[in-house]
């Protein structure tokens, strides 16, 4: 069992998703950046839907009532377990009794920790991920009690290479979306020029991007969204839809992220500058 | 059918309808939604419809040009599928002011009385579209246009679950306490969606929803029996 000191910004537990419920209006969620999450997961041994706990630009504070083996992979945070620093990107064995925090990242904005066995916490329509409605708690609170499963199936661990995300490119790949094509020439230019830097109202839902200005265009009929989604309002803010992400939504679609965009993206922080490449 | 088939991310593909909210396009859509769930269960994971697209998510494993020219080819066929019947189903409200926020304001605005406008309100059968926004939102067509409201130029932060608004020219349920920045003109005790009942959402596109108005007195005692589990929804055949 792990009980919550501190619960850190915006904690929660994530897995892959919740699939099949889409055309009910549940959003999918599960993990901002599944590349840092997976290597987690891999790491130990666990398969890669196991649930983890998602962290987010500052750290939980965690007492481990019993030894555990863990991996945390993602942003650059610096780990401590009772004081004493411990490495990313690979085991980590956590002592009975031992109290896990960390300092803000150097670099990227989401970190992962995984545990051997993953987290005994409620399914609910087939995802243990944590959303707002649809779990009871939407994000981890202080004193919170989270159980460890039991490895019920242990894989061998998987020696990977330490392959974090690069930190440093501003570039997110997209391909055009549904309603690009309705775009005037002089917003083209400047979304294939500009640089952009990320608001601060961002959170697991979308990404905020301002710096287009105000631009006229008619509204399109309700539509479906995924995340990766890039949604042109009129004031000009570019939504880029995250995991929370609603199911449907009328605004246009102008491009839609690259899966490992979107896992970059997750780890941008406010104010930090990217730009968009058209792939095709 | 008019349909153009692209892909929509590497992972999913578009259909899309020309943009217009008619029963025929929707009834379309229902046929073509239920041939795909039956034609590609091994590379779909999911879809989503809207009043004139369907969204097909794949399995990341899945090859998108082959879907894509598959699709195309699909949609050029004459699904004939048998869709399930639709149902009525009977959303009992209460229009009293004490939950329509917004009643008096809607009934000013539009030179109505509230007898009048519950009347407008109650007497249309709505058909769902489909659901999205929140968790069991249904997006209904068919709301009288002496109702058709602006919305609220500030939305409400807090609009209690159950409530039934007007925003333009739509009507809905919120299914959740959610900010919401429709005009609220009655409360429903009915749980649209919950995530511990056999099924989490009550409607589904296809269905069709009639409001019943009733009294604060009849709302309490629904609330009562759906609380000790012996409600018994009204559900008709379309």
């Amino acid at each position: 069992m792990i009980r919550v000191l501190k619960s850190g910004l915006w904690s929660s537990i994530q897995d892959n998703g919740r699939f099949g419920y889409r055309s009910i209006g549940v959003p999918v969620s599960g993990v901002m950046d599944a590349h840092s999450a997976a290597l987690a997961n891999k790491l130990i041994g666990n398969p890669v839907n196991t649930a983890i706990i998602e962290f987010t630009a500052m750290g939980p504070e965690l007492f481990f009532e019993k030894s555990a083996v863990i991996a945390i992979t993602g942003a650059e945070f610096k780990v401590m377990m009772n004081g004493a620093e411990k490495p990313l990107n690979t085991l980590i064995y956590i002592e009975t009794g031992a109290i896990l925090n960390f300092t803000a990242p150097k670099k990227g904005w989401r970190g992962y920790l995984a545990i051997q066995g993953g987290f005994d916490s409620d399914v609910v329509l087939g995802s243990k991920s944590m959303y707002q409605g649809i779990t009871n708690k939407s994000r981890i609170e202080k004193d919170d009690i989270i159980k460890v499963g039991a490895p019920s199936e242990i894989l061998k661990t998987e020696i990977v290479p330490s392959n974090p995300l690069n930190f440093e490119s501003k570039n997110i790949e997209v391909y055009m979306g549904p309603e690009y094509g309705i775009l005037d020439a002089e917003i083209k230019e400047k979304l294939d020029k500009n640089t952009f830097s990320i608001h601060q109202n961002s959170n697991r839902m979308a990404t905020q991007i301002n710096g287009l200005g105000e631009v006229q265009f008619d509204a399109i009929l309700t539509a479906p969204v995924q995340p990766g989604t890039v949604q042109l309002t009129p004031s000009g803010t570019l939504l880029i839809l995250m995991s929370d992400a609603q199911t449907t939504g009328g605004y246009p679609r102008i491009f839609q992220l690259t899966k490992h965009s979107l896992n970059s993206l997750a780890q941008k922080r406010p104010n930090e500058q990217i730009v968009f490449k058209i792939v095709r | 059918m008019n349909v153009t088939v692209r892909p929509f991310g590497a992972h999913a593909i578009l259909l899309d309808w020309p943009a217009a909210i008619d029963e025929s396009t929707h009834q379309e859509i229902l046929a073509v939604n239920a041939a795909i769930q039956t034609a590609y269960t091994e590379v779909l994971v999911e879809t989503v419809i809207t009043y004139h697209a369907i969204a097909v998510y794949l399995k990341e494993t899945a090859s998108l040009a082959q879907c894509v020219s598959q699709l195309e080819n699909f949609v050029r066929k004459n699904h004939s599928v048998p869709v399930a019947k639709g149902r009525v189903v009977i959303i009992p409200v209460c229009y009293d002011a004490c939950f329509a926020l917004d009643i008096a304001d809607v009934a000013a605005k539009s030179n109505l009385t509230n007898e009048t406008l519950i009347n407008l309100h109650a007497a249309p059968l709505y058909p769902i579209y489909f659901l999205g926004f929140l968790p069991g939102f249904p997006y209904l067509g068919g709301l009288d246009k002496r109702l058709h409201t602006p919305r609220q130029e500030t939305p409400r932060l807090q609009i209690a679950a159950g409530s039934i608004g007007i925003g333009g020219s739509q009507t809905g349920i919120y299914p959740s306490n959610s900010p919401g920045g429709w005009n609220i003109i009655g409360k429903t005790p009915i749980k649209l969606f919950d995530v511990n009942g056999d099924l989490p959402n009550l409607l589904k596109a296809g269905d069709c929803i009639k409001f019943r108005s009733i009294s604060v007195l009849e709302f309490d005692k629904i609330t009562q029996e759906i609380h000790n589990g012996s409600y018994q929804l009204k559900i008709n055949e379309l």
